[in-house]
């Protein structure tokens, strides 16, 4: 296999951008030209970044491949930049064994684009009543447990399953909502909702089980993640728990740092999503956390599908976003073009940070390190159409527009796994 | 009927979904020729030939017995072709989409498509997918601009003008649909408006800052020059959202004593159909101040005049 050379360049080494040449030898990155020959990749104009990894991912499969597929989420990832997906155990059935878990890793490593760490249900079936197999899931390869998309409202139960999985030193992860008060809430409760005349879902449907959270978390004392948090006073409680001391973490959304409720009042079911799109003020909320660097990870909540879904009126269709394929483009769109945080600055988010939490390897640009990276041109500008989303799932806000900044090249362990 | 050719003057909107989508202007311009058209109920003959050779799609996804009636007779008066679509007789059931079977029946060539619907927006969602004209009928909470227009109509007939009427609406705003389109419509005329109802079946976030609301009675019907009320419906009992009808009525109920407190004509309306004993006495819906019928005969005619703004020629 030939060497590979990436010259011209701007590396991300350490946090600074340098301009310097990165070589690929025998799957891992050089910055001393290797012997023998290379193939040549000018990248003129471009970034050379740490490959991404997504802590939220829906696979949709086994049982609703009509939506994705193995085959479209790992193209979909590698055309995100992402190397490294979580997935939810939020399938059919839904992921509560070894089984299963099982079945993702092997079938998943199929493709060779990217590679897959599932989620394991915290309860069996994902219905809040009795344990699920949590110890030999992980010894099967799940990296952490969560009843995503349900909540467990059960407070004895939730205990239990947390003392259970923190037995096996699994991540426990938490989608904060109270289903009693989102109800048939199809998006965020407020002047946008009352407007329409569509059931809003308020905002204590999230902050209520947040302080439920914390507060398990801080008597048992075990870590716990609250996923996708949309809302100001979530993120205020959880800072305030995390000065108390309590070992409590939270990522954010690519699409609740872009978007806001206001994008519904078209009715576009583009942007119907759970949690649902919030106000300007917690959007702006979110992005100044992101500023003074106390948002623990990005994750996308990539969930695709299938276009007579979305086609449904609002209130019938289902809740999601597809995100793999252009969450990175949006968030450089968002942060760096809108508000001027550099890159450098919140990228950890969405390579390193998930990485961390989930006590996985890092994934640096270093000497010697595999070459898991991608080559992202900031200035090149693309158009959001069905043929450049990869995943089966064609439902983001950006179908139709044009966005700035184009993932050119992604590398896995040293193979370029993008373009295809 | 020097007031016809107005539609060569002020450019209609091609649908109309909400309020949102008339100028002042033109809803005035709608209400003007309304009168027109009630003038020609009241003749021996009735029929027009205005929609002659036109198709007018009545889609219904929810049951309607009174607006469907009405936009229906209209559009006979009209002398309008009409087919009918109900979504128990249709391949809806069929678990065919809304997109499908819109786009089916565009290729009948359809010119304008009443459309009412459980779902909020789904007009739009039409819109989208036809050539012809979209009125909405009705879309769940949403909007229902037709029987705004009648209901602006009446009071147009009666006062002259809209503009600085007390008007009081009391009843499950929350939920409904008329209260929207209505408030839309009340404020761009000018009205002031007042809501009484209880908080559970008042928008935790208010539509607009110029609308006040009261739990009394009392103060929601002094000086009204209008008092709406509005349907209640059984399941906001059922679903936990009011105590029982005798607690509502007791509270929240157009009862004849609180109508003293009231300007001394003031008017009595109601969307239909009523629920005596609950939101209305009996006694107040047969008053002479009520024009809950005279409504009804407000909407056809209103309506043949949303049919004759938005036929395309």
């Amino acid at each position: 296999m030939n060497n590979v050379e990436i010259k011209n360049a701007k590396v991300l080494i350490g946090g600074k951008f340098e301009k310097t040449a990165v070589y690929i030898s025998d799957g891992r990155i050089t910055f001393s030209k290797p012997k023998g020959k290379s193939d040549i990749i000018d990248a003129t104009g471009a970034l050379v970044l740490p490959s991404l990894f997504d802590i939220h991912t829906h696979l949709r499969c086994p049982g609703q491949e009509y939506k994705e597929d193995l085959d479209s989420v790992t193209k979909a990832a590698v055309h995100g930049g992402y190397t490294d997906i979580s997935s939810m155990p939020n399938t059919s059935p839904p992921a509560d064994n070894e089984a299963l878990i099982n079945y993702i890793k092997l079938e998943g490593a199929v493709f060779k684009r990217c590679r897959i760490h599932p989620f394991g249900t915290l309860t069996l079936g994902s219905k809040g009543e009795r344990l699920s197999r949590m110890g030999l899931m992980k010894k099967a390869g799940a990296v952490g447990v969560t009843d995503d998309g349900k909540c467990i409202s059960n407070g004895t139960i939730m205990m239990r399953a947390m003392e259970y999985a923190d037995t096996h030193g699994l991540f426990i992860m938490d989608h904060a909502e109270d289903h009693d008060i989102s109800a048939n809430g199809v998006l965020n409760e407020g002047v946008v909702s009352e407007k329409l005349g569509l059931p809003g879902i308020p905002e204590i449907a999230e902050t209520i089980v947040i302080k439920r959270d914390i507060e398990i978390s801080r008597y048992l004392n075990i870590p716990m993640h609250i996923t996708h948090v949309s809302t100001k006073r979530g993120a205020e409680l959880i800072l305030a728990a995390k000065k108390d001391g309590i070992k409590i973490t939270f990522d954010v959304t690519p699409h609740h740092l872009a978007f806001t409720d206001e994008d519904c009042l078209s009715f576009d079911t583009n942007f119907k999503v759970n949690p649902p799109l919030r106000l300007d003020s917690d959007r702006t909320f979110l992005i100044d956390l992101i500023k003074k660097e106390l948002i623990d990870a990005i994750g996308t909540d990539h969930a695709p599908h299938a276009d007579f879904e979305k086609e449904y009126p609002f209130d019938r269709a289902p809740f999601g976003i597809s995100s793999l394929d252009t969450a990175f483009c949006l968030l450089y769109a968002t942060l760096t073009v809108e508000n001027k945080i550099p890159l450098e600055k919140w990228i950890g988010l969405i390579s390193s940070a998930p990485r961390k939490l989930l006590g996985l390897r890092p994934s640096e640009l270093e000497e010697g390190q595999r070459a898991n990276f991608f080559i992202f041109h900031p200035k090149n500008e693309w158009k959001v159409d069905r043929k450049t989303i990869y995943s089966k799932g064609k439902n983001t806000p950006l179908q139709g527009k044009k966005i700035k900044g184009e993932v050119l090249y992604t590398f896995n362990n040293g193979k370029m796994v993008y373009p295809f | 009927m020097g007031g016809m050719d107005c539609r060569e003057n002020k450019e209609m909107r091609k649908h109309l979904i909400t309020l949102d989508d008339l100028s002042k202007e033109q809803i005035i311009s709608i209400l003007e020729q309304g009168k027109a058209f009630k003038e020609i109920l009241s003749r021996p003959i009735k029929k027009i030939p205005t929609l002659r050779g036109k198709t007018i799609g009545l889609l219904f996804f929810e049951p309607s017995t009174r607006t469907k009636l009405s936009f229906e007779l209209a559009a006979k008066r009209m002398s309008a072709d009409i087919v009918n679509f109900s979504a128990s007789t249709s391949s809806l059931k069929k678990n065919e989409s809304i997109k499908d079977t819109v786009m089916t029946l565009d290729a009948m060539k359809i010119d304008i498509y009443v459309v009412r619907h459980p779902s909020p927006g789904v007009p739009y969602i039409i819109a989208d997918h036809i050539k012809g004209s979209v009125i909405n009928a009705g879309d769940g909470a949403h909007s229902h601009p037709t029987q705004a227009i009648l209901d602006l109509y009446t009071m147009w007939e009666r006062f002259g003008s809209i503009k600085g009427l007390n008007v009081t609406i009391v009843g499950d705003v929350k939920y409904s649909r008329v209260v929207r389109s209505d408030i839309s419509g009340l404020l761009k005329m000018g009205a002031n408006i007042t809501l009484c109802t209880p908080k559970t079946l008042l928008p935790r976030y208010v539509i607009d800052a110029r609308v006040r609301h009261t739990f009394d009675m009392k103060k929601a019907v002094k000086d009204a020059d209008v008092i709406m009320g509005l349907r209640m419906q059984k399941e906001r009992q059922d679903s936990g959202i009011i105590p029982d009808e005798v607690e509502y009525n007791h509270f929240f109920g157009l009862k004849s004593h609180l109508l003293e407190h009231a300007s001394k004509d003031v008017m009595i309306m109601h969307p239909g159909p009523i629920n005596r004993g609950i939101e209305i006495d009996g006694e107040v819906a047969d008053s002479k101040y009520s024009v809950i019928n005279e409504q009804v005969t407000n909407g056809l005619a209103t309506r043949m005049s949303i049919f004759y703004h938005f036929v395309e020629n």
